[in-house]
Formats: structure tokens, sequence, C-alpha cells
């Protein structure tokens, strides 16, 4: 106002700035403002008079800060090529403390990213070839085991996880000559039962993603005869769709 | 008199001194500019004053601070009728940037009663300035 009567250009512009940053800082306040309040020093204070958790606040913001960046991230997803995977395996166990052994079946679901396919059948059915490679992948396994007398594994008190979760990388490529197939994959990831880490590795015999081979797991960072961890399983796999 | 009704007076003072600058634009046009800038200068030392005595007597209160943003709300509307009569050609050339700031401000009167059916007492440090 002082500007305005006195009209100098320079106070004139910092009080019609002043007042528009003043006024639209009222406006922010009465809208996150969750009730009625006086006596509210800056929009710093909304916050608190609204019980809100910064970390809310900061996610709203990097929100509205990062919305571009993330529908271009989003834009990428959705051009990518997911495929799922599916797969069963099955390993004796023999307990420590018993000479006698227990099968464990693992049922298994995930997704995975086809980074590079290629079927070749045109000179089908005397010649055909294939490849993939899916990375990254994304399982997670149930366990379950088939009881044997006294005793019992995956129950809450045994120390034994019956889920085991892995990321990582699984890649085949095989051919048919005259309908008889030899392919070969290989997997590698890291897995955990939410307990201990592990590296899981895999190999096995390919057909167009339908895979028959043996998968384990290494313990990365303690003894590995933990439970099941410490026998290979023998493991039926496939890449739904994948080409 | 009271002490206790110190913050009010202050604040019944800006209505006071809000009339004052529209009287005197109306009555000596040539010399309001300096005495209009010596009434609000004495406008903002009373809106900063009125806080702190009220705090330190123990007398804030709600009530207190919505009568205060009620009349800084009259004085500013007066100041500006003062300024449209004193300087028109400045107002008329910057119409769109006060024009701009009457909206905001009663946008911000209009959220807070359509949202809260009460009016605005945010006492806001930005908005003091």
């Amino acid at each position: 106002m002082l500007a305005v009567i006195h009209t100098s250009t320079l106070l004139f512009w910092v009080v019609i700035i002043l007042g528009c940053i003043s006024r639209l800082e009222i406006i922010f306040i009465l809208r996150l403002l969750k009730y009625w309040k006086t006596d509210v020093s800056s929009i710093l204070d909304v916050k608190k008079i609204n019980n809100m958790k910064q970390v809310t606040l900061s996610i709203i913001f990097l929100f509205f800060s990062y919305w571009g960046e993330a529908q271009s991230v989003l834009q990428q997803i959705k051009m990518l090529d997911f495929t799922p995977i599916v797969s069963y395996s099955n390993r004796l166990h023999i307990p420590n403390t018993s000479d006698d052994t227990l099968t464990i079946h693992s049922v298994g679901f995930g997704l995975t990213v086809i980074e590079r396919s290629d079927v070749d059948d045109s000179y089908f059915p005397w010649y055909m070839t294939w490849e993939y490679v899916a990375v990254p992948f994304v399982k997670l396994d149930f366990n379950f085991a088939h009881y044997k007398e006294e005793f019992n594994l995956f129950t809450p008190r045994d120390g034994a996880s019956p889920l085991v979760l892995s990321a990582g990388a699984t890649a085949g490529k095989g051919a048919a000559l005259l309908f008889f197939p030899v392919g070969l994959n290989g997997t590698a990831a890291v897995a955990t039962d939410f307990k201990n880490a592990y590296f899981q590795y895999g190999v096995g015999y390919d057909v167009l993603g339908l895979s028959i081979g043996v998968s384990g797991l290494l313990n990365l960072f303690g003894p590995n005869d933990s439970f099941y961890k410490k026998e290979v399983a023998l493991e039926i796999r496939y890449l739904i769709n994948w080409d | 008199m009271n002490l206790r009704n110190l913050p009010t007076s202050l604040i019944y003072s800006r209505l006071f001194l809000g009339i004052l600058i529209g009287l005197i634009a109306l009555i000596n046009p040539v010399s309001s500019g300096l005495i209009s800038t010596i009434l609000i200068f004495i406008r903002i030392l009373t809106d900063i004053f009125d806080g702190i005595i009220a705090r330190k007597l123990g007398v804030s209160s709600e009530q207190l601070r919505v009568l205060d943003s009620s009349v800084v709300l009259f004085f500013w509307l007066i100041s500006i009728g003062a300024v449209f009569y004193l300087v028109l050609q400045l107002f008329l050339t910057n119409y769109i940037w006060i024009l701009l700031i009457l909206a905001l401000e009663f946008l911000a009167y209009l959220i807070s009663l359509v949202k809260f059916n009460k009016p605005i007492a945010t006492q806001t440090y930005l908005a003091k300035l």
C-alpha cells in the first residue's frame, strides 16, 4: 500500500508480489486445514495442526514434483514384455535329528520381463530354434512338506519359513531337429526365506520355455544345513507365452 | 482503563485509522500521501503489538483474532478506496494486478466460508507484511 501511494515502481511490485504470495498461502492453508483454526503463522504449521506426519507431506510433494517422470516411467513399464512364470519343485529332506527323509514340495508363481526372445520356425518341422533372456524375474515359492511320522516342517515353531522370494535372471536356448528338441537354460538369482539370504541356481533341459532341471539354494551368510535348503530340488518350470 | 481491554482497543484503533485515511483522502488530497503513510505505519505497529500484549495479558482468544482479521480487511478496503480516489491513473494502469490481489483475497474468504462456514483468521506472517 505504501508503494501504491508513493507510486514507487520497485515497492509497488514488491507489494503486489507479496500480496499475491500471501493470499495464495492463505488459500493453500485453508485448503489443507482439516478444521477451522485461527493463528496459523504459515503453511508450515498446517501439518502440525492436522497432525499429519511429515512423510505424508513429503510423499505428496514428491508425487507432484515427479509426476512427469512417473508418467514416463509408467509408459516405459507398459512397453515391457511381461511373462508369468510357474514352477513346481520337489526335494528330499534329511533332517539332522533323524535318519528318516521327507519330501518337500514347492509351488512358485512369478513374473518376468522378457528382455530378448526369438523363435525361428520357418523350417518347421525340419528345423527350428528358440532363445530367450528373461531379466529380471521375481518369484514367490510356497513350500509344504509331506509329513512322515512325527516329523513336521513349516509350522510356526520350527523356524523354517514356508515362503521363499527370489529375484534374478534366467535364459534359455535350444533347437529342434525333426521334432527332437535339445535346449538348455540357466538361472541365477538372489533369494530369501525372510530369515536368511541365498544364492539360487538352476540348470534345466529347455523346450520353448518349458524346463525340467535342478535348482538349489546356497546360504550367503551362514551354514547351509538348515532345513530344506541344502538339498538340490528337481524343478519343472514354464515361462508362459514368452514368445 | 482496564489493561485487559488494550488489545481490543488496538484492534478497533485500526478501524478508526482506516476511516481517517479515507476522510483525509477526501478532504485534503494534496498532503494525504504523507499522512496516510504515517497512519499505515501506526496501523502496522498496532497490528504487531495487539497480539503480543494479548498473549502477555492472557486474553488472546479466537474471537479476538477473528475481530482482528475483519478489521484488517476493512482497513485495506478503505485504503484501496483512498488510492483509487487519489491516484486513479495508477489504479487504472495496474488494475490487473490490484484486481488479482482482490480476487485472491475474495477467493480465500469464499473458501473459508464454504469449507468452514467461518471467516479467515489465519494471521500469517506474510499477510502482515
